[in-house]
């Protein structure tokens, strides 16, 4: 409940509040005792902002729930983000939704790159009494008080509507360890769920994202008339495909992703040593094997109600058949964004070179993370 | 030097909670404060001044944590709390340094500047490195101009369905509310204030619209001896090397006025070239003039001024009446003291008031020198362009001088 000690403000809640009082039939005692009921201190906003307008001064931004924890989604993307999202965000506590964009500083269109690429600001973090010792610091402060901000002004928004949500979360798949590093320097304080998903799947399943954000299908990714005609050959008959031995991937892909699966989520995993407890980690094929347990523990460590009836609630709500829209976990569809809901299926799809080129790239950070025990898969 | 994942070197942890913690129940110890209590001033009644300065300061300090636990965060929604923000604001060479002096040297404020925070229309293009002192445009201006930000608001799924422009005064807010709370959360005092000169006309309209809580003094000097000062200080910076903002007759004058400071009026030619001198006044009209007319109207119970001549005739009263409006400790030994740090002869270092250096940013601090500058037609000029607001101030009972 918020403390009107403004000078102005502190006024014109005394003043509303003798309305409201003479309304109810009281009398006010004209002592400063500012602590009003809830739904008063809803009149009295909505009281002083239409003062405010009268008085020719434009509307306050409406107000943010304060202090409202935060807590950020991340993972490589194609690792189960869009998914656990959707389940955190059925939460009646829990408002989550991406993507914010807000961190890394070369990623483009990102708030961090924005911010960093203004001259003016950094014109102005460089020269101003104020920011000049600290310049890069002062950008990262801004950085984390408009990301907690912006966040938390939507969570007010939906609350007023729902009334029950107060716990507000952005899911941003990342694209490097910068991620995690910047949210535990501009918004120390919040939680950070990061979903690992083994690298083999993540490959594979990128690879089905390529086909379906080609141009020739309204997306913005250039394949060649060759990657075309594998996709086109995959989707006839996925099977006779496979067993001709020709990899999905197109060339160097596989070893792309796999440098970045290492880069990324390895990277991720050690800065994530800075955060302590609040970092919570979980594997995709975790909440495929044991949603309930997993959701519950996840509920736990984001401070939100765990209670068994809520967890079955937000396992259902995103369970792949809600998501895809009927199709059961394993049924394919290769065009969907939710294609097939499962663990290990780059065994289906890697071939031996596919294999070798993905160990030589992130065989150690697949047995780092338990998805092998050695090189020899 | 962000590259680092977890210490920097030479950092402090950058923990955006600083301001709130240092609040947060415990009390900082002020060693300042005692020692300027013990030492700045002389003994009345000893230990129970200081005890009792220290209860007011302490007391102040709570509500400050009270008010702060639901605010700072909150950004421009949380209008209704209480910030220990305000600014100092005046057009240039009416007093804004001299008064910033006097606010800083309070043990409770700090006040220093210029974070050039508002004025979205203002903006300076000789950024250089050869310049490398010189303010950078403000930071409205840069947020505002800022099309990558812009887009991204436009984008994101936290900002999206909302007006870009209310984002961007959040975002104006949350920095200036964070930038100077979280230098004040490393001293001993408990206000903080920006020296912010006024660069155009919009400089209350914007702080009204980002900042409605934050208290706004506005100093005011009679148009005629700013214009007087600004001129100098052209001299001066045209020595320094910015040797383009005056003409080659302004230079000659200025070299004619320093071999004989009064040549220039006996001979009628005046210190002023004509445009020069009206454009000041125009300035000085509209800055001056739309700024009260928008602090009394926008900013209300948060706006004050004070005027460089009373300043001078009666420091003690205005001081004590503005450290009043701060909400800070107005105890008469303090401003005194205030008024005493700076003082002309301690800001000129050693110069007496009205003993003039023209080199000095402290040139010779008095009031009503325009009338051994101005010539008949300097005053003409000026009346013209700027009679009406002299009049309106009180400067002048109408345009017969």
């Amino acid at each position: 409940m918020p403390v009107f000690t403004s000078h102005t403000a502190f006024e014109i809640a005394r003043g509303v509040k003798a309305f409201l009082n003479l309304e109810a039939g009281l009398t006010c005692n004209g002592t400063p005792d500012l602590q009003v009921s809830r739904d008063k201190d809803e009149e009295i906003s909505r009281l002083r902002a239409e003062l405010a307008r009268l008085r020719g001064a434009p509307r306050p931004v409406s107000s943010p729930t304060e202090e409202a924890p935060i807590f950020f989604l991340i993972g490589r993307s194609k690792s189960g983000t869009s998914w656990l999202m959707r389940l955190l965000n059925s939460h009646p506590e829990i408002l989550c939704r991406g993507e914010g964009m807000f961190f890394e500083e070369n990623t483009s269109r990102s708030l961090f790159w924005a911010l960093s690429r203004s001259e003016g600001v950094q014109a102005w973090l460089a020269r101003s009494p104020w920011t000049r010792q600290a310049p890069d610091e002062g950008l990262e402060n801004m950085l984390g008080t408009f990301v907690s901000q912006a966040m938390r002004q939507r969570l007010e928004g939906v609350r007023k509507r729902t009334g029950t949500k107060k716990i507000v979360g952005d899911k941003s798949p990342f694209k490097s360890a910068d991620t995690i590093r910047d949210i535990g320097t501009a918004c120390p304080g919040a939680k950070v769920v990061h979903i690992i998903r083994d690298g083999r799947d993540v490959a594979v399943s990128s690879a089905h994202h390529r086909w379906n954000n080609a141009t020739d299908v309204g997306g913005h990714r250039n394949l060649t008339p060759d990657q075309v005609a594998k996709r086109e050959a995959y989707r006839s008959d996925p099977s006779a495909f496979l067993a001709t031995g020709q990899s999905i991937f197109a060339e160097g892909h596989v070893a792309e992703i796999a440098r970045n699966w290492n880069e990324s989520v390895g990277g991720t995993v050690e800065n994530a040593a800075s955060l302590g407890e609040n970092y919570h980690e979980l594997r995709y094929e975790d909440l495929l094997a044991e949603p309930l347990v997993e959701v519950r523990r996840l509920l736990e460590f984001l401070g939100a109600d765990s209670g068994d009836k809520l967890v079955r609630e937000c396992v259902k709500a995103a369970s792949f058949e809600q998501l895809s829209g009927g199709r059961a976990q394993g049924e394919e569809d290769s065009s969907s964004f939710y294609r097939k809901g499962i663990a290990g299926d780059w065994k289906n799809h890697f071939t031996t070179e596919d294999s070798r080129i993905f160990k030589e790239e992130a065989g150690k950070l697949l047995i780092r993370l338990g998805y092998e025990k050695n090189l020899d898969w | 030097m962000r590259r680092t994942s977890t210490g920097k070197s030479g950092h402090r942890a950058p923990a955006r909670d600083r301001p709130r913690t240092d609040l947060d129940g415990r009390y900082p110890e002020i060693p300042g404060f005692e020692k300027y209590m013990s030492s700045g001033i002389e003994s009345n009644g000893g230990t129970s001044l200081l005890a009792r300065a220290r209860g007011l300061y302490r007391g102040r300090l709570r509500r400050l944590a009270n008010g702060k636990a639901t605010s700072v965060r909150g950004g421009a929604g949380s209008e209704a709390s209480s910030t220990p923000v305000f600014f100092v604001t005046g057009l240039g060479k009416s007093g804004t340094r001299w008064l910033t002096k006097i606010l800083d040297s309070h043990p409770e404020i700090l006040c220093k500047g210029e974070g050039r925070f508002f004025s979205a229309g203002w903006h300076r293009a000789d950024l250089g490195p050869e310049n490398d002192r010189a303010l950078a445009s403000s930071l409205y201006y840069a947020l505002e101009h800022s099309d990558h930000l812009r887009l991204w608001i436009e984008r994101s799924v936290w900002s999206r369905n909302d007006d870009p422009d209310e984002h961007l005064k959040a975002l104006m807010r949350l920095a200036t509310d964070y930038f100077l709370t979280s230098q004040l959360s490393e001293t001993d005092k408990i206000l903080v204030g920006d020296k912010s000169p006024l660069q155009d006309e919009e400089f209350m309209r914007e702080v009204s619209e980002v900042y409605p809580v934050a208290k706004v003094i506005h100093i005011i000097r009679d148009g005629r001896d700013r214009t007087v000062s600004s001129m100098h200080r052209g001299w001066r910076r045209a020595n320094q090397g910015y040797l383009h903002r005056l003409t080659a007759e302004e230079l000659a004058r200025g070299e004619a006025l320093r071999e004989d400071p009064k040549k220039l009026v006996q001979t009628g030619e005046g210190m002023f070239k004509e445009e020069r001198l009206r454009q000041a006044a125009r300035h000085w009209r509209l800055l001056v003039g739309r700024a009260i007319q928008d602090g009394q109207a926008l900013i209300g119970s948060n706006y004050t001024e004070v005027r460089y001549e009373d300043l001078l005739v009666r420091p003690n009263e205005e001081v004590e009446r503005l450290l009043g409006f701060l909400g800070a400790d107005a105890d008469p030994k303090i401003v005194e003291h205030c008024v005493d740090s700076a003082s002309f002869e301690k800001l000129s270092r050693g110069r007496e008031r009205g003993e003039e250096d023209p080199s000095s940013f402290y040139r010779k601090g008095v009031a009503g020198d325009w009338r051994n500058h101005f010539t008949a037609e300097d005053s003409r000029s000026f009346k013209e362009e700027a009679g009406e607001l002299l009049i309106q101030l009180g400067y002048e009972k109408d345009l017969d001088w």
